[in-house]
């Protein structure tokens, strides 16, 4: 029998494990991207930031068949965790690595710094912060994924999440269940701690600044060719099963055998609408905690992706059922408990866009007497529309593939997108299977095609 | 103030009240695999006046706990699905504020795919004590006992079907050995790892009356069950406590006897309904018998299931 403190170590092994594969898979990725220029670099911008914000049954659906009768669980699920991860983490790195001044890089080269000695000495200590905190970003998210635990681990692995649900769902053991969400609270704050070591946590503006490029060498294009036909195998895996164009047809259906309680369409319409009160709720305040000073608040801002799916989710169905006999809809459930999830991402974007603005810009608008809705609205706001377009974007993105705490809420006609995929694609018949595969597909597309847009955005501040 | 109070009125309108929650609505608590058609429900609407929302909330399992969870202000007036398996620990707990109604049976056995023995020439196993012998080596899956109710009602049956604790995991060590796959649910079980959907494994863990679902245009089934000492689960609705709206519940229940809804669970959901009134497809007459015989009747899950399934852990040391 596993013990509290095995679970622990387990936990804080796949997190730390899953975030090192991740960022040993970025940088390579995040050195070819910035090897390339022009639209070309949009489109693989957008292509390695869509695995980051699928759902994470999705890349369980399409790694069980291959990792089915493996024994190398850990293996498989820290591979997933490493393929949804390091895309974004590229990402990151890329903008970092822009925004350094290439009179430093040329000042290196001159004095004969190699390859390695120049990502020693040069780009490391220089995007290191950025890059601690989105490697942090992705260990909390690993550390409370379930899902990919339970279907690639075959029962094989047992994280805390694992166990709370198990404990809670299962054993009914609430109690049990309370004491290993308070441990992984514990988790999420030592790996805080661990991050900050490495300097203020901070992303870079995602996309990067300047137009700056670096030859990639050919390590960097290798891992950067692999990781491009990983995503098509995904692609191509998903477009078989998706029957296309048939399962698109049926969009309009239930499902094979009224398996659903709403039509896809429908649960479309609730996705839509989820996003709009959710960003309404998360974006003020993640601009809010954006603007304020002091480097607990990043730390307090990111402590809610720690916090277990399950205590979260059982919470709020607790709160629904006092709404529905009081009669209130439940509607507005879901969407809040995203936000606590939407919030740390959009607050890590916005935050560096916040914090290098000009304070000589802010104090003229000050003296000139402008009120702080105006000054932001027509002068901060402005100034910063690109991250302020892609934290929306990544908002709303991950609104719509939330999975976790939809599948605690978003029930009766509430169901999202991301809960009819995931009930398509579990219950009998390959009509269910296509319409749950052809959703993704529609997700895929409306990913990139949102990302390429906010990628390509020209003009800076 | 003013543009807070608009802030709130717009999202209250944002909110689309698609969940109505009058008086006449009735909610009805149940798993995932619960299927009504769009006839049956505007039938059920029609004869008692009351508005039918399905609350879908997770597998058996999950469902139970939800409701135990909530149970001071459940987000369900009725409940389907509750099995033999999680029965005594929804009573301990008091969630129904009624008595339970049997609404369906269907006996967990193992299935096996008949064309992969044919073409490999090997004789499929007659029961599942035999599943630890060499020759079915590395061609059996389980579901997680902890994560399925298939799985559990497996567990279950090993535990009927030996005199001691000692003995049973005497089996389970045997199947570990012979390198049985345990999947994490039913679905991953049968639509991953089962040979007849592309995976290795011949012999999956299922219900007596899957083959009906395997039937090909010729009439014949890919697949047989092994219908000797099934584990029976059986699935209740009830009122739950605390419901708003007790009528409207006591609606549902009624209707989830009744011989329309009856008839359509054998398609819909591959169990079989306790109606003796309802008449059974026809493919089912065939490729869908009930098992020959069912063991684990009188076990005690509720008092057990937490040790059972510990024991199991240790054996697959999770």
């Amino acid at each position: 029998m596993i013990t509290e403190f095995q679970l622990l170590f387990q936990t804080a092994w796949l997190a730390g494990l899953s975030a090192l594969a991740a960022l040993l898979l970025g940088l390579p990725l995040g050195i070819f991207l910035l090897g390339l220029g022009g639209k070309i670099k949009s489109l693989i911008s957008a292509l390695f930031a869509v695995p980051f914000l699928l759902p994470a049954f999705l890349i369980g659906i399409v790694l069980l068949p291959i990792a089915g009768s493996s024994d190398l669980v850990w293996f498989w699920i820290v591979l997933a965790h490493a393929f949804m991860n390091a895309g974004f983490l590229a990402l990151v790195i890329a903008a970092s690595l822009s925004g350094i001044p290439s009179e430093q890089i040329e000042q290196a080269k001159l004095e004969g710094a190699n390859r390695f000695q120049l990502l020693r000495r040069v780009f490391l200590p220089q995007i290191s912060p950025a890059v601690a905190g989105a490697t942090l970003l992705v260990a909390l998210y690993s550390s409370t994924s379930f899902g990919l635990v339970i279907s690639l681990g075959q029962g094989k692995v047992a994280t805390l999440e694992t166990e709370i649900a198990e404990q809670v769902l299962y054993r009914l053991n609430f109690q049990g269940g309370l004491v290993l969400a308070g441990m992984q609270t514990v988790l999420t704050l030592l790996l805080i701690f661990a991050a900050s070591r490495f300097g203020s946590i901070g992303f870079s503006n995602l996309f990067g600044t300047s137009p700056v490029r670096q030859k990639a060498g050919w390590f960097s294009k290798a891992v950067g060719l692999g990781y491009i036909s990983l995503f098509l195998v995904l692609v191509i895996s998903i477009l078989a099963r998706a029957n296309f164009p048939a399962g698109f047809a049926l969009l309009g259906t239930r499902g094979a055998r009224d398996v659903l309680n709403i039509s896809v369409l429908d649960a479309g319409l609730n996705s839509l609408r989820n996003l709009v009160i959710a960003l309404v709720i998360s974006f003020p305040v993640a601009w809010w905690l954006a603007g304020r000073r002091g480097k607990y608040i990043g730390w307090l801002v990111l402590i809610p992706t720690g916090v277990s799916a399950v205590v979260i989710g059982l919470l709020f169905l607790i709160a629904a059922g006092y709404l529905i006999r009081a009669s209130i809809p439940i509607s507005l459930l879901l969407p809040i408990a995203q936000s606590l999830m939407l919030i740390p991402l959009m607050h890590q974007i916005l935050k560096p866009a916040r914090s290098n603005l000009s304070t000589e810009i802010l104090d003229a608008v000050r003296l000139d007497g402008a009120s702080a809705i105006k000054s932001t609205t027509q002068v901060v706001l402005p100034l910063i529309r690109r991250p302020v377009a892609i934290a929306i974007a990544f908002g709303s993105l991950a609104s719509l593939g939330e999975f976790g705490a939809a599948n605690f809420l978003g029930i009766a006609s509430d169901a999202t997108l991301s809960v009819v995929m995931f009930q398509l694609a579990s219950r009998p018949g390959s009509q269910n299977l296509s319409m749950a595969m052809s959703i993704a597909l529609i997700y895929l597309a409306l990913s990139f095609l949102v990302v390429y847009l906010v990628s390509s955005e020209k003009k800076e501040f | 103030m003013k543009r807070i109070i608009g802030a709130i009125a717009a999202l209250a309108l944002l909110t689309g009240c698609t969940q109505s929650t009058e008086a006449e609505t009735v909610f009805l608590a149940t798993h995932d695999s619960f299927v009504i058609s769009d006839e049956l429900i505007a039938e059920f609407e029609a004869q008692s006046g009351y508005q039918l929302e399905v609350v879908k909330l997770g597998d058996t399992g999950t469902l139970t706990s939800k409701l135990v969870v909530t149970k001071q202000s459940p987000v369900a007036d009725a409940v389907y699905g509750i099995d033999n398996t999680f029965l005594g620990l929804a009573k301990s707990e008091n969630i129904f504020a009624s008595d339970v109604a049997e609404i369906n049976f269907s006996d967990v056995c193992f299935n096996y795919d008949v064309g992969w023995f044919e073409e490999n020439k090997i004789t499929p196993p007659t029961s599942w004590r035999e599943l630890g012998k060499p020759q079915f080596k590395a061609l059996t899956v389980v579901t997680n006992p902890l994560y399925s109710s298939p799985g559990l009602a497996f567990l279950a049956t090993t535990h009927a079907g030996f005199e001691t604790s000692a003995q049973v995991f005497e089996y389970w060590r045997s199947l570990r050995d012979n390198q049985v796959k345990v999947a994490g649910s039913w679905e991953d079980a049968y639509f991953v790892d089962f040979t007849r959907y592309g995976g290795k494994y011949p012999i999956v863990l299922s219900y007596a009356s899957s083959p009906a679902a395997e039937v090909d245009e010729s009439g014949k089934s890919g697949a047989a069950a092994l219908l000797e000492e099934c584990f029976r689960q059986t699935e209740y609705a009830a009122v739950l406590a605390n419901a708003k709206n007790p009528n409207g519940a006591k609606a549902v229940v009624e209707f989830l006897l009744s011989k329309n809804f009856q008839e359509s669970m054998p398609e819909n959901m591959y169990v079989y309904p306790v109606n003796q009134d309802a008449t059974l497809p026809e493919a089912w007459s065939k490729h869908a018998l009930p098992a020959i015989s069912t063991i684990g009747e009188g076990l005690d899950i509720a008092t057990n299931r937490d040790q059972w399934l510990t024991d199991w852990q240790d054996v697959f040391d999770n």
